[in-house]
């Protein structure tokens, strides 16, 4: 079995606000939702985009307005054996809270991102 | 809320058969039957990085569009290892700021699986079984599920590896997250 040790390491240097963080990917697959590229270029430029803040010294740019992608905010679920729509080569993400296991597609979170849900009797946010 | 930050939950990322056959009983979200991902010509083209006017990626350790398995160790350490050689290798056993790890990804590069190989203080070191669905410790020879991390016989039974939390990535965007991560 290979074995590798690691070199020195760098301290770490910058820490990013998870919430910028994930808005600047947010802002990144918005456009690749709502533009749906095709292979013939996008169609938008920088500079038609109203910047709206930045960080860390990069620019953020609002691409679509809020909720453009919507949030599931009421998800419901079946178990595995009534899920007909579910492929076995479908990609998902699955959590295991306190003995609860669930499954969010991620084709299907592709679409919305955001899955507002709750397990173990906390409020839980499944995002992909 | 500037300042908080959501507490992370470990989770798993596989394929929907992979999933259902580890957790039966599992429940899963209802949604129209798809055939694939909306972003499927994305995936499949290593040419297209991200937005064209965006800074993509500040590391040229690797391509910018190479999918890894990132690992978070809890203390801002970071670790990134291609799919493409843990497909190559099966599972791969090292040390990344003082934590010794163990990764493989036994069904599938993107599905992988990481954790800790120690109990209490000892140091694990670990082998395949012949067939295939365990890991054996060098040190007691304790069987161990891979998928659970579980030591179902030997000395060691009944104790269970700490899992770390593994998420398919593009090389560009870990990197933007984690710029000092280590790279194996």
């Amino acid at each position: 079995m290979p074995h590798r040790t690691t070199s020195s390491l760098v301290s770490s240097t910058i820490c990013r606000c998870l919430a910028g963080g994930l808005l600047a990917l947010l802002l990144q697959g918005c456009l690749l939702v709502a533009i749906r590229p095709t292979g013939k270029g996008i169609g938008v430029k920088a500079k038609d985009l109203p910047q709206v803040s930045s960080l860390d010294g990069d620019k953020v740019y609002s691409l679509i307005g809020p909720d453009r992608i919507p949030a599931i905010d009421d998800p419901q679920f079946v178990q595995a054996d009534q899920a007909d729509f579910m492929a076995d080569d479908e990609w998902v993400l699955g959590v295991v809270v306190e003995g609860e296991a669930k499954a969010y597609s991620l084709w299907h979170l592709d679409r919305h991102e955001i899955v507002n849900d709750w397990m173990g009797g906390e409020p839980i946010a499944a995002t992909w | 809320m500037v300042g908080q930050t959501l507490t992370k939950i470990p989770s798993q990322v596989s394929t929907w058969a992979t999933w259902k056959n580890q957790h039966p009983n599992t429940q899963v979200l209802v949604k129209p039957a798809l055939e694939k991902s909306p972003y499927s010509s994305y995936f499949e083209r290593a040419s297209w990085v991200g937005l064209p006017w965006t800074r993509i990626s500040r590391d040229n350790r690797l391509p910018a569009k190479t999918l890894i398995i990132g690992i978070e160790l809890g203390d801002s350490s970071a670790l990134a290892i291609p799919t493409e050689q843990l497909e190559r290798e099966g599972w791969i056993s090292g040390e990344v700021a003082g934590l010794p790890v163990l990764v493989g990804a036994p069904q599938d590069p993107r599905a992988a699986l990481a954790y800790v190989r120690r109990i209490g203080n000892r140091e694990l070191d670990f082998s395949t079984s012949t067939e295939g669905v365990y890991l054996i410790d060098q040190q007691t020879g304790s069987r161990w599920q891979w998928a659970t991390g579980a030591a179902v016989s030997g000395p060691l039974a009944g104790e269970k590896l700490m899992p770390l939390q593994t998420t398919p990535i593009y090389w560009a965007t870990w990197t933007a997250f984690h710029p000092d991560t280590v790279l194996w």
